[in-house]
């Protein structure tokens, strides 16, 4: 009881407090600070301030039982909120997966609970200056038609599902033997038995784009109806593809609950606070 | 237009609050209340017709975050006229509309109407903007009432000024918790997945919103000396306004996700 007295102490927060403001302020300034706050240096004055809360909020309500009326709450539930938020933040980096696919039109997307998602429908609006307006892809998840737009994310079997952005991927069409072989520009292009890397991509002219290919000897350029080997190059085609990112975050409702609970708190201390100024 | 008409109307509330000073004249006292609400109307009218324009809440961007915030600041000095609170601390948030009026006019930000991305058009994002600048109005308040008790050697009206800077931020505290961190998170977790990413500005929304933490427990709970409240009240604000504009001149190493 005496530990839990001095680590209630409200002097302790009055260090604390400062000091991790401090920290913060320094942090920001250095290069990688996302590094910075899951370092001991952070975490360690974070422990002592989540300790000296859960301290302070043990005390009052257990020892003191402020709660003779329900105006009285508001602070302790201000506690009680940030420590459930802290915790929850605390255990997110454990628990939470996360993964991100790109995919055009007829891709697949396979859940973990044998549930495919294939993409049936993309859609991107611009405004007059071409600036992005909205982005939806339309799904079909087993029969189904789920559409999933930014900022709207979609919850299926304990996932979460993102639309995060918009992306178009460049693939180089050849012709060989009568058939259409497509090679994906972003990475390296096996034509007979060289292997290229795409060096540059011009536009050529009446829609056509040159390409300067290049393997460990030479440099080749080719432009629409020109041969590399015996591969007729048609054109590059570009084909829209949705970044979807699929979230698993199980502590996902202990931060809804901890951010109801600091509402309800703080609604509690502005009214009953704000009448008794001393 | 709207911007105009405010500056206008915040230059003659100033020039009345500097002639009537602490004495009592109904007229301009009706006067000033009057060019207070009409400073905060014609930011409305301007905020409405460019939400209008652009199909969505115009607090998307720099410039219209600041009328949003000059708006607010106008509603608060209304409520302290009303209550008959310190005329310094009215002429400093007058003052401080001025100067954000004009730093919106100024080259530095683009007054061009541009709707908003797809990851803006939340209204989660309305809201966090909404309450965060509604408590940082309330900052603002606490900041010049501060301000001024440094100066002031009468007992009395540092007691007085001691209570604004409290309520003030009693007032403010919930609107920035609200807005600025808890609706925050809410929104980007529907935008991002992730309720906190350590983003420049997301840290620095935390630093303010912990300096005025430590505020309320050295006021509230230790009885620091008001000399030190006093003081952690000013750098309060200094950091709201450090959040607001400065983040990209400090966290050079960081791109923040927030535009501005």
């Amino acid at each position: 009881m005496k530990i839990s007295r001095i680590l209630a102490s409200v002097r302790i927060t009055n260090i604390i407090l400062p000091l991790i403001i401090v920290e913060l302020i320094i942090f920001t300034t250095l290069p990688d600070s996302g590094n910075w706050f899951s370092s001991v240096i952070f975490l360690f004055p974070l422990l002592l301030f989540t300790l000296n809360l859960s301290a302070c909020t043990f005390l009052r309500i257990i020892l003191k039982k402020p709660w003779r009326h329900p105006a009285e709450a508001g602070p302790d539930l201000i506690h009680i909120g940030i420590i459930l938020l802290i915790l929850a933040g605390l255990l997110t980096p454990v628990v939470r997966k996360e993964t991100s696919r790109q995919l055009s039109v007829g891709g697949t997307l396979l859940l973990p609970g044998e549930i495919s998602l294939e993409i049936v429908e993309l859609e991107f609006l611009t405004y007059e200056d071409g600036r992005p307006r909205q982005w939806t892809a339309v799904f079909n998840a087993d029969g189904r038609r789920i559409m999933l737009e930014v900022n709207k994310p979609v919850r299926l079997d304990g996932l979460s599902i993102y639309l995060t952005g918009f992306g178009s991927t460049a693939e180089a069409v050849f012709e060989y033997n009568e058939s259409l072989i497509s090679y994906n520009l972003s990475s390296s292009l096996i034509i007979g038995e060289h292997e290229y890397h795409v060096k540059q991509m011009r536009y050529f002219k009446n829609g056509g784009w040159q390409l300067q290919l290049e393997d460990d000897k030479q440099i080749v350029t080719v432009e629409p109806g020109g041969f590399i080997e015996k591969y007729l190059f048609k054109n590059v085609m570009f084909r829209n593809e949705a970044v979807v990112m699929i979230v698993s975050n199980p502590l996902r409702p202990f931060f809804f609950i901890s951010f109801a609970v600091i509402a309800a708190g703080l609604i509690i201390v502005l009214v009953k606070k704000f009448r008794r100024v001393e | 237009m709207g911007g105009t008409i405010a500056i206008v109307f915040s230059l003659i509330a100033l020039i009345i609050s500097f002639y009537v000073g602490n004495k009592t004249h109904r007229g301009l006292f009706l006067l000033s209340i009057a060019l207070y609400a009409g400073g905060a109307v014609s930011l409305i009218v301007e905020t409405t017709l460019r939400s209008i324009k652009i199909g969505f809440p115009a607090l998307t961007g720099t410039y219209e975050a600041i009328l949003f915030f000059s708006m607010i600041i106008f509603i608060v000095v209304f409520i302290l006229k009303i209550l008959k609170q310190s005329e310094s601390v009215i002429r400093g948030a007058l003052i401080l509309i001025i100067a954000l009026m004009l730093i919106a006019s100024s080259p530095l930000f683009s007054d061009e109407l541009n709707p908003p991305v797809p990851a803006l058009r939340s209204h989660w994002l309305v809201l966090h903007v909404a309450f965060a600048f509604i408590g940082e109005a309330w900052f603002a308040a606490a900041f010049f009432a501060s301000f001024i008790r440094m100066f002031k050697k009468s007992e009395d009206s540092c007691k007085k000024l001691d209570k604004l800077v409290y309520r003030s931020i009693l007032t403010g505290y919930p609107f920035f918790t609200l807005g600025a961190l808890v609706f925050g998170a809410i929104w980007a977790s529907t935008a991002w997945g992730s309720f906190w990413s350590w983003d420049p500005k997301e840290t620095w929304a935390l630093i303010t919103w912990l300096t005025y933490t430590w505020y309320l427990h050295a006021r509230l709970v230790s009885r620091k000396s008001p000399k030190t409240t006093n003081l952690i009240s000013l750098l309060g604000f200094l950091f709201t306004m450090i959040t607001f504009f400065g983040v990209k001149y400090i966290s050079l190493f960081s791109e923040s996700l927030h535009l501005y």
